[in-house]
């Protein structure tokens, strides 16, 4: 009973991984607080959501989900490079734009299906029965469901992080690391800083679409309510990750923050299910605030258990 | 006495008495959990194993032949199993059927149907916390937090699932073909794929919907005002419920030859906006049951009083609140009508044997003074035929 819940848990945290890991190119490694993942998020799961519903293969419609991501974020950069738009202004009229388009391509699927006459917008579109990337895996009784879905989010976040490490070890992505650490040094070294923030954005972009590409698989549907809030768990996860395994190293630090995503999910598992709370007279709806609680928890005792040890240590001689 | 009801009686004192042990063994909570203890050892025996067949879990019975258990092994335990407690105790009393109830966003209409499944299961002897359990989970508007409900629920089994709204059901659908569901308020159930028509499924979902019927909503309409020719339509654009009844509405409409004219308010803020915008060119206001409307009716009600527009409501509630008229669905016999459903299955029966149907039980309510307000003329009848009238 207990890992198969934890399963759940681990699952989605997984999913959130990829986002993770979008939202740490943003926010780290760019310096660029970007609020796109909100739209981008779901965009990536109605494009996929749209070529699952017309029967297209599971794969295509995947990459097609995050590259219409990556597009978002292009668009992003443009507004914020080309047009002048101050950094979150950009990010933010894009997601208010995503919001509307992701209704326009909900609403597309059943047109092009021919199941209504009129191409109106639709806020849900339902993917029950429809098939997608885990169904030649699942049983009929959806038994081994779980694992499948673990397995996968896993592969697929793992693979994610080994293209995102190798991509930033080439020349074009230190080049990438450089210009967001310090533009003008980097420009003054003849890097195009304005081309890698675009590519910075887009790849960001593509990897919280891939996310959100593989987060509808699992739920039956897309709903256009499914971005509200990407971005928070995003740098929730990154956070927690940072703080609770503090390193420098690229390769360790995106484990880390996918770590750190999985430990979110978990926390908000054991507020979920917090039998034990029940008993002083926790309810469902002090969840957020349980989960909350048990985030500034592992943020600050890392660092006040190193200062309590310092302190011990001082102690010893005298 | 009827067999059927000897047998009933029997496992619910069967229940009783195993919840008594789990309390017992539950004791001083966490206090109990430390060292060797008589009362550490029963909590243990509670969690790890299976207490039906010989009250002695199944794992140390081999290893230690059921005596003295090294207390390097209840630490090891303890060290190991505490961060999960919280997820070992709903398991723990699994031995009483349990109802988990789980919604996307907390509102009253939620509240209603929750109430209402709960009234019905205690008038038929299941009362929570001695003869059922009845857990409730909100994902408080966060999707992955959905997305965690339901795949926890699916792997903790509990007796029956009651998913309230679109979203809830359809990942609860999507995370288990094997755990009876019964869902509540979902507007349109075959549009969102949840069940694939009206009669028994066969497979383990069932359930209430809350599809108004959108007929009976236009002949209140023309009732209210005799020569309709253009009706305004408020809505949030990103609700399914909202959107499946817009359609329907305007299916119905173009067949009178009456005009629709659709607004949307995505957020609470902007209602009063979209009034103005339509409230010239239509002569009534209709809302379907919509949260983001639903939540800020006053500022929709305060906007048509000034215009001089009269509004209906699919909601019954929002009476109270403003509207002159409504026509709908009593979110409190829905959740009635569920809970029946629960209940045959609880007592044993498939939800696949149990036609899904549409809450049968929608109420005329009217608000006087909000139609004078608003200056609409009642007809006698009408207020005579309602439910419950308010104001003078």
């Amino acid at each position: 009973m207990l890992p198969l819940m934890l399963f759940g848990s681990i699952e989605v945290g997984l999913i959130y991984a990829t986002v993770a890991l979008g939202v740490l190119i943003s926010y780290r490694l760019l310096d660029f607080p970007d609020m796109t993942a909100d739209g981008s998020f779901p965009l990536g799961g109605a494009v996929c959501g749209l070529f699952l519903y017309l029967g297209h293969s599971p794969a295509a419609a995947m990459l097609w989900g995050a590259l219409a991501g990556a597009v978002a974020g292009a668009v992003t950069a443009y507004l914020c490079v080309s047009l002048h738009i101050a950094k979150t202004l950009s990010s933010v009229i894009v997601m208010l734009g995503l919001y509307s388009v992701n209704l326009r391509v909900l609403g597309l699927a059943p047109f092009l299906a021919g199941e209504t006459p009129v191409a109106a917008g639709a806020p849900n579109l339902p993917l029950l029965g429809v098939g997608n990337v885990f169904t030649p895996f699942v049983a009929a009784d959806f038994s081994n469901q779980f694992a499948v879905h673990c397995a996968f989010a896993l592969a697929i976040a793992l693979a994610c992080w080994l293209a995102l490490n190798l991509f930033l070890s080439t020349g074009l992505g230190l080049a990438l690391l450089a210009s967001g650490m310090n533009q003008r040094m980097a420009s003054a070294h003849g890097i195009n800083s304005n081309a890698m923030f675009f590519l910075g954005m887009a790849l960001s972009n593509f990897s919280i679409a891939l996310g959100g590409a593989l987060f509808v698989q699992t739920q039956g549907c897309v709903d256009v309510s499914i971005g509200i809030g990407t971005v928070i768990a995003g740098l929730a996860a990154v956070i927690i990750g940072e703080s609770l395994f503090p390193t420098r190293n690229t390769w360790l630090r995106s484990a880390a923050i996918m770590v750190g995503s999985v430990l979110y999910r978990i926390f908000v598992g054991f507020a979920i299910g917090d039998g034990p709370l029940r008993h002083i007279g926790m309810g469902p709806e002090d969840l957020n605030l349980i989960t909350a609680v048990l985030v500034a928890a592992a943020l600050v005792l890392p660092r006040n258990l190193r200062n309590w040890k310092r302190k011990l240590l001082s102690r010893k001689p005298s | 006495m009827a067999q059927a009801e000897l047998e009933r009686r029997r496992k619910i004192f069967l229940r009783h008495s195993m919840e008594r042990t789990a309390k017992r063994s539950m004791g001083l909570f966490p206090f109990n959990l430390v060292g060797n203890g008589k009362r550490a050892r029963a909590f243990w025996q509670k969690f790890f194993c299976d207490f039906h067949r010989n009250g002695q879990p199944a794992f140390f019975t081999k290893a230690y032949a059921g005596n003295a258990v090294p207390k390097s092994l209840w630490r090891f335990l303890l060290f190991f199993c505490s961060p999960f407690q919280a997820l070992l105790a709903d398991s723990g009393v699994a031995e009483l059927p349990s109802v988990a109830i789980t919604t996307f966003v907390e509102h009253r209409a939620v509240d209603s149907v929750r109430r209402g499944i709960e009234d019905l299961l205690f008038e038929h002897g299941y009362e929570d916390g001695k003869t059922v359990t009845i857990r409730y989970l909100c994902a408080q508007g966060s999707s992955a937090t959905a997305a965690q409900i339901a795949k926890m629920l699916a792997a903790d089994r509990p007796t029956v699932i009651v998913p309230i709204s679109t979203a809830s059901a359809q990942a609860i659908a999507a995370a288990t073909r094997t755990v009876p569901i019964v869902f509540a308020s979902v507007t349109d159930p075959i549009g969102s794929r949840i069940i694939g028509g009206w009669l028994a499924s066969g497979t383990n979902i069932t359930g209430v919907s809350d599809a108004i019927f959108v007929d009976e909503q236009v002949r209140l309409l023309e009732r209210l005002i005799p020569n309709l020719r253009a009706v305004g339509f408020i809505y949030n654009p990103g609700e399914t419920n909202s959107v499946s009844v817009l359609r329907a509405m305007a299916a119905q409409l173009g067949q009178r030859n009456i005009e629709l004219v659709a607004a949307p308010a995505q957020v609470p803020a902007d209602i009063p906006l979209a009034v103005r915008s339509i409230c010239s060119k239509v002569d009534i206001i209709f809302t379907p049951t919509d949260n983001t409307i639903g939540s800020a009716y006053e500022s929709l009600a305060m906007a048509a009083d000034e215009c001089h527009i009269a509004t209906v409501s699919a909601d019954p509630e929002l009476v109270r609140r403003g509207a002159a008229a409504s026509l709908g669905v009593s979110y409190y016999d829905l959740g009635r009508q569920a809970g029946a459903m629960v209940v045959r299955t609880i007592e044993g029966r498939s939800p696949g044997d149990i036609p899904p149907a549409v809450s049968n039980c929608t109420k005329l309510f009217i608000n006087r003074k909000a139609a004078r307000l608003q200056g609409l003329a009642l007809p006698d009848d009408l207020v005579r035929s309602a439910d419950g009238v308010f104001g003078k």
